[in-house]
């Protein structure tokens, strides 16, 4: 009787069909990334609508900026942020220069944002898709919809190398949240004589 | 290499024939042409602060359903010079929505001010000769920002050029029309600079290097919209150096 088995019947039909599932398992995401891709969406959704109710909540701006801040220290991982963005000085900072500068970063972050937040009153989030990025992450992209305006295409990267999902930068219409903020905190670096102490001070200044 | 180097170095620009340590033209460090480019964002941020930003405050007070209109307008008369762009990419589906969306507005859409189309499931979508040269893959060039005109790369400066001295409505339509049509673009572009007055205004007033922010917004947002989006490759890893 003839039998298609390929452990039975080794031969050209059996390496076919070994290559062909080979194939098929490279171009299907493994389980582990399907997972991760879900989960980097499933946060997406939670910080979209934080944020959303933030926007709309009618707060004053100090009360919006510090609930902003809150939400980037719950959802972002921060100190990976702020560090990405200080490049080498990171490696010559102390322990004590490195945490108050990331207290410093993560407020001037949240009101140099937290200041667009008037553009987006009744705008809504919406989740078109994520992509796998390798050790870079997922990167879970959105289009926010505004009444009467163009629509705006955020992408987020998260990754989970901190031990949980977490975001780690914001790509808005193509520009990275982080590029921009590494040539700004360098600019500032630079003006401040490579002082991390100084650029700390002034980055409080800003917020 | 080293002889091909002062060669080429009598003819070309170091950084063109490649000798130098220069950063990768694709990077965002590329940026050749600083020095004069540096010269023309200190007058244009004074332009700015002086007529443009001003002007585009007092235009946004006009009702929003009036300036789309412009808007609709200028979009609609565009589509011809934009319906040879989709050819000249090989692009046939887009070519054929392109004209599609141009015969239904410029009919039931009143000559263009208003915008049925859309709602048709055929959105305006850009296309110029920046595009049609990214397809064609001619490299960008150095960043270039020009007095008053502002923002971009030799590659997309040289595409504007050609997109107002071939564009075919300005080549066919009577003198009437096309001051009209110029009138109600010098509008729309003012409305340009009111929609991102929040965003341009944090970004040229409120940087520590405006010029640099500049720089890497216009080019990032610039690689995004003509490849289609983030490209997931280009993404940095934050753990790599923590």
């Amino acid at each position: 009787m003839p039998t298609t088995d390929p452990i039975t019947r080794p031969g050209r039909r059996a390496l076919l069909a070994g290559l062909g599932s080979a194939a098929l398992l490279g171009l299907l995401p493994r389980p582990a990334a399907a997972d991760a891709a879900s989960q980097a969406q499933g946060l997406v959704m939670a910080i979209s609508a934080d944020l959303t109710k933030l926007v709309n909540s009618g707060r004053s701006e100090a009360q919006l900026y510090r609930d902003f801040e809150g939400l980037l220290a719950r959802y972002a991982d921060m100190p990976a942020v702020a560090a990405a963005t200080l490049g080498p000085a990171w490696r010559g900072a102390s322990a004590g220069q490195r945490q108050a500068y990331v207290a410093a970063f993560q407020s001037y972050l949240a009101r140099k944002y937290g200041r667009q937040f008037g553009e987006y009153r009744n705008a809504s989030i919406s989740v078109a898709g994520a992509r796998d990025a390798g050790r870079a992450g997922v990167l879970v992209q959105t289009v926010v919809v505004r009444p009467g305006q163009e629509n705006i295409a955020v992408d987020w990267q998260i990754s989970d190398r901190s031990g949980r999902a977490r975001a780690v930068n914001l790509i808005i219409e193509g520009v990275s949240l982080l590029a921009n903020e590494r040539a700004e905190i360098g600019a500032m670096l630079d003006a401040q004589g490579g002082s991390v102490d100084r650029l700390t001070a002034e980055l409080r200044a800003r917020s | 290499m080293r002889i091909a180097c002062i060669l080429l170095g009598a003819l070309v620009p170091a950084w063109l024939a490649g000798c130098t340590a220069a950063p990768d033209p694709g990077s965002l460090d590329f940026d050749p042409l600083e020095e004069s480019n540096r010269v023309a964002h200190a007058n244009n941020k004074q332009i700015d602060k002086a007529i443009f930003q001003p002007v585009a405050r007092t235009y946004g007070k006009i009702p929003a359903p009036m300036r789309k209109g412009v808007t609709n307008l200028r979009y609609n008369w565009k589509l011809p010079g934009q319906a040879i762009q989709s050819v000249l990419q090989m692009r046939g589906p887009q070519t054929a929505e392109t004209v599609t969306r141009f015969m239904i507005n410029t009919s039931l859409g009143l000559g263009g001010l208003l915008d049925p189309a859309a709602e048709m499931g055929l959105p305006y979508r850009e296309t110029n000769f920046d595009e049609t040269f990214e397809v064609w893959g001619v490299p960008e060039g150095g960043y270039l920002e020009l007095p008053i005109g502002g923002p971009g790369t030799q590659r997309d400066w040289t595409g504007w050029a050609l997109d107002i001295l071939l564009d075919p409505v300005y080549l066919v339509a009577p003198a009437t029309a096309t001051n009209a049509l110029f009138g109600i673009g010098t509008l729309d572009i003012v409305n340009d600079r009111y929609e991102i007055d929040p965003v341009l205004d944090e970004l040229l007033y409120n940087s520590a290097d405006s010029y640099t922010a500049q720089r890497i917004s216009y080019l990032q947002n610039m690689r995004a919209r003509l490849q289609g989006g983030t490209d997931v490759g280009q993404l940095e890893d934050v753990y790599a150096d923590y």
